[in-house]
């Protein structure tokens, strides 16, 4: 019997070869984007998921509350690590990974510039990231040697054996190889390429002078501890508190700040990378993507459906005779929903076909490298398969249950109708397709003039032909004068300026800075920006009031501080020139009379607001260069010759540097992903939505021939029928812009709210967004409205 | 063998009713071969959808082999469909995505017969109507007469006890109706099975051992 079903389905979808096009391309289309983002939301999803202690597992995470307000972060102190070991029976294990930026790995003639973290000794029994060569155990024990793995191994030492080998890393000490890992999984935060031991932080810090029990100082240090099973969560939250008692809470107290610890479960780490607390929360994009997939099914659905039911008429008759042959209603309804399923099995297949040609642009896109056919997708195949099988019951049971549900009376008597709730029905799901295309156009519009907003808007800073240049590593910091006096020589470059702070990346340190005579715990979180006299010039930065630092004022490189005005407004300062403040960075103070407030400026991401922050003028502890070129001429020319000078000073390490405008377009790469990915879909969407239009238009035309026939032979002319044809689908699309204004409006205000700066939701986006879809739908309809009208009326109505 | 009594049939018009059919009684014989004749709108369609189960009679009894129809639950009338009853239409209502032999095939199948019953069936038929040579063509490519033929085909294949016919000549010329008027004898004679048709026509109606007359949806 099912054979035969097939036998009939494979028939209709040969005879109807339009409408199963449309049916088979618009679901192939849709599934393939479900595909492809189930692929993408699955890997966010599981990040770190492969570890098996990993139920037990959490990060420490840090909150701190100043003047009513909660911060919450990530990183923890040096020491919070062993100590929590040490004075927490409940603690199994605790392992710390610090991130340390990029370094310089030099083997024999070669060097390479790769990140560089650092990780506890017992990092490999905590997590699973399975060794090639080495002991586990002890790999990360002592001090200066270091895990690779596989692919930097390969990189260094070609096909020589890695263990053992010395690599000098920023040209400061030399460092061995003690294991090879596996190469990491794409979903992990917490593997590394390449991991130094802590002992070594140790002795660098010892050599330095310093002390690893910093109890308030704060680097890119994570703290993971393992829990033994069953330990209650809520009994740890109160250890922790007695924990920050004995250590922490004292000094955080005499900055008016209360500290605390948390703990956050591994799995929810990629997801909030910022703690649980924290307002960073990636979910909500998931959720978007998994939104538009589930969109966009739908309209490939509602096709199916539609198309079906509208040549409901054309299966009446079959319908009809079953039942009067015996044919139960249940037999029917299986018969239908088979059709369906072989379908979307068909779509499936070209569905994985269109997935694997779109992967190269969904891998640039989303920055990973996605394979579909990888041996840990075959069960993933599996659940797409089954996807299908359910997209095709669903579709496939509204026209079945519809279509069986025919009386054979009405059907064989010849005078069958599409009944009213049934036309209701269709244009439903027209408005429901149209709707949402509608709402993912509009979407799209909102986020690509966001993100040029961003782009645009000025920052209080001048981004273009902006150059930053590293020097903390190699001799480049030691040489920075000369090589700026030269840089300066130079026709293409402007200013020169050396800071702590990276416009477009980071700001170099956030300390307390509070007014002179007021109490320490009335301090305000500052960005401190220490840098040369050429700062500002260079950065081009206003000033609003006051002056600019200067060379020729003796008191400027000790004790003088610009601030910008949000540093004004959070000090509540009426006439701040001459007032005088106070900057706590920890190990001193240094105290300071304002000379000059700067205008704000964002160095990094819109998202954010304005923080208050400081400038002020040193000597040393500077991390990178700022170069001003020239507007206009050459810019690689000028980089290069940038590069020439940089490279007589600087023997010992790679001229590495980046664009500020680069590096401030870096920022919004979750943005830029979004906008990519609603551009694309919103796209796919009208078009499966188009395409089911234009199915429906082809049915209706065939119904409807021998009316046309007999509008022409009464005098019609081509453009009464065109309308006549076209302006019900046309009202269709109205009332779906109806839909989708008020609901794109709040959506899209409800997505904006999360960013400091951010644009209006105009009327000319849904104007836009509107008279794209009409003029689409249009022009798809009246293709063959037009075919109907011109058709000779005495060919239709003699067929009839 | 098929017994109505009382029958009435109406549909709600506004406050009224329309009343197509009016306290019919009817009896019909096993083996009879019975027309039913009216000018149209008198209702004789009505009575042959309310025969064949196909509609419901809004009042009155109706007996199929001596079994209440009325009380019949949605089971018991499709095996009725399935093994008794076999229907011929007007226009011919052939599934158009089967050929002659799948469209003839198809009640076996709901009847479950098993595979080589069926073949053997089907050929059986084809053989009786001469219509082998064209079993894989699809419907589209007969002529009325061909589709027709095919039509009764599939209607007798299940074996029923009863056909009905709903003008089974009416799209058809005169040659052809002829034909399958002495099919429909045939059929009658040799194989016993009770016809119920309802035509037109005086020629067709006198292929019948006995005619109904329906006017304004009484037996005349």
């Amino acid at each position: 019997m099912l054979k035969h079903y097939f036998r009939v389905a494979l028939r209709h979808l040969r005879r109807q070869q339009i409408i199963t096009v449309i049916n088979i391309l618009g679901l192939a289309i849709g599934m393939a984007c479900c595909m492809l983002i189930v692929l993408f939301v699955r890997n966010e999803y599981g990040f770190d998921n492969f570890h098996p202690n990993g139920r037990n597992i959490y990060r420490v995470t840090n909150s701190f509350t100043k003047a009513g307000e909660t911060n919450y972060g990530s990183n923890t102190q040096w020491p919070v690590g062993p100590y929590l070991k040490n004075e927490i029976s409940d603690i199994k294990e605790s392992v710390r990974v610090m991130n340390a930026g990029t370094a310089l790995y030099t083997y024999q003639d070669k060097q390479y510039v790769d990140p560089l973290a650092y990780a506890d000794a017992g990092f490999f029994s905590m997590f699973n990231f399975p060794l090639v060569k080495g002991n586990a155990q002890t790999a990360l024990q002592e001090p200066y040697t270091m895990v690779i793995t596989e692919k930097i191994a390969k990189k260094y030492f070609g096909n020589d054996d890695p263990i053992g080998k010395i690599l000098k890393v920023d040209n400061q000490f030399d460092c061995r190889v003690t294991a090879v890992v596996k190469d990491l999984p794409l979903n992990t935060d917490v593997g590394k390429e390449i991991l130094l031991s802590y002992a070594t932080v140790e002795q660098l810090i010892k050599k330095g002078g310093g002390s690893m029990e910093q109890w308030y100082n704060f680097n890119d240090n994570t703290t993971y501890i393992q829990l033994p099973e069953g330990v209650s969560l809520h009994k740890m939250e109160s250890q922790l508190q007695g924990f920050v008692d004995r250590h922490i809470k004292r000094i955080a107290s005499s900055l008016g700040e209360v500290f605390g610890l948390d703990l956050q479960p591994l799995a929810n780490i990629h997801l909030h990378p910022y703690g649980d607390k924290n307002k960073q929360d990636n979910t909500h994009l998931l959720y978007i993507y998994i939104a538009i997939a589930i969109f966009i099914i739908l309209i490939a659905c509602f096709n199916f459906m539609n198309l079906v039911t509208a040549r409901a008429n054309e299966r009446a008759i079959e319908v009809g005779v079953r039942k009067v042959m015996g044919s139960e209603r249940r037999q029917l309804i299986i018969q239908f929903v088979s059709e369906a399923v072989l379908l979307t099995s068909l779509s499936f297949v070209l569905a994985i076909f269109l997935a694997l040609l779109f992967m190269p642009w969904f891998d640039k896109i989303t920055g990973k490298e996605f394979g579909l056919f990888t041996l840990g997708n075959i069960p993933f195949l599996g659940y797409l398969f089954g996807m299908s099988v359910i997209v095709g019951l669903l579709s496939g049971s509204y026209p079945a249950l519809y279509l069986s549900g025919l009386l054979p009376v009405a059907v064989l008597k010849g005078g069958f109708k599409t009944s009213g709730s049934r036309v209701w029905i269709r244009k439903t799901l027209v408005i429901a397709q149209f709707s949402i295309a509608i709402i993912l156009i509009v979407a799209t519009i909102v986020v690509y003039s966001q993100l040029r907003f961003w782009q645009n808007k000025y920052l209080g800073f001048d981004k273009d032909r902006l150059v930053n240049v590293n020097i903390t590593s190699g001799s480049a910091e030691k040489n920075y004068k000369v090589i700026k006096e030269d840089l300066l020589r130079q026709p293409g470059v402007l200013h020169v300026t050396v800071s702590n702070t990276a416009m477009g990346r980071y700001v170099g340190s956030v300390n307390p800075v509070v007014k002179e005579g007021d109490s320490e715990d009335k301090s305000i979180v500052t960005s401190v920006i220490m840098g040369d006299f050429d700062l500002l010039k260079t950065l081009d930065i206003k000033l609003t009031k006051g002056r600019d630092f200067s060379p020729g004022f003796s008191t400027d490189s000790n004790n003088a501080f610009i601030v910008n005005e949000a540093m004004v407004k959070a000090m509540n300062l009426h006439d701040p020139i001459g007032q005088r403040i106070k900057w706590l960075p920890g190990f001193t103070e240094r105290k300071g009379e304002i000379i000059g407030v700067a205008k704000d400026f964002n160095y990094s991401t819109l998202t954010v607001p304005v923080s208050p922050a400081i400038y002020i003028v040193r000597n040393d502890g500077f991390s990178v260069m700022s170069i001003r070129l020239a507007k206009g001429g050459d810019l690689t020319k000028q980089v290069a010759d940038v590069e020439t000078v940089w490279k007589k000073y600087v023997t010992d390490y790679p001229f590495t540097y980046s664009f500020v405008s680069d590096d401030l377009a870096h920022q919004y790469v979750n943005q830029d992903r979004l906008a990519s990915l609603f551009g694309t879909f919103s796209m796919l969407a009208i078009l499966i939505a188009c395409m089911g239009l234009f199915g429906l238009s082809i049915l209706i035309a065939r119904q409807r021939t021998k009316e046309i026939g007999i509008r022409k032979v009464l005098g019609a002319s081509t453009t009464n029928i065109t309308r006549l044809l076209s302006q019900d689908f046309m009202q269709l699309v109205m009332v779906s812009l109806m839909i989708a204004v008020p609901v794109s409006w709040y959506l899209m205000n409800k997505w904006l709210q999360d960013f400091a700066y951010r644009i209006n939701v105009e009327w000319w986006m849904f104007l836009t967004a509107g008279i794209m879809a009409m003029i689409i739908a249009l022009v798809t309809i009246s293709f063959q409205s037009v075919k109907a009208a011109l058709t000779n009326p005495v060919k239709s109505l003699r067929t009839e | 063998m098929i017994q109505l009594k009382h029958i009435s049939k109406y549909y709600p018009v506004g406050f009224g009713k329309n009343e197509i059919l009016k306290d019919i009684d009817l009896t019909i014989f096993e083996g009879e071969f019975v027309s039913i004749m009216g000018p149209s709108g008198s209702g004789k369609s009505t009575l042959l959808h309310i025969l064949g189960l196909l509609e419901e009679p809004s009042q009155g009894e109706y007996l199929f082999e001596g079994e209440p129809v009325h009380k019949m639950n949605e089971k018991k009338r499709t095996q009725l469909h399935r093994g008794s009853i076999g229907f011929v239409f007007q226009a011919y209502h052939l599934i158009d995505e089967l050929t002659v032999y799948e469209n003839i095939e198809t009640p076996l199948l709901y009847k479950n017969i098993p595979s080589a019953e069926r073949k053997s069936r089907v050929a059986d038929v084809l053989d009786r109507f001469n219509i082998v040579a064209k079993k894989d063509l699809f419907p589209n490519q007969l002529s009325g007469g061909q589709q027709q033929l095919v039509g009764i085909a599939r209607a007798i294949v299940a074996e029923p006890r009863v056909i009905l016919a709903d003008e089974p000549t009416g799209n058809l010329h005169s040659d052809q109706a002829k034909e399958i008027m002495e099919l429909f004898r045939q059929l009658n004679q040799r194989d016993k099975i009770t016809i119920i048709q309802v035509t037109h026509s005086e020629l067709n109606a006198t292929y019948g051992q006995r005619i109904i007359q329906i006017r304004d949806g009484k037996i005349a």
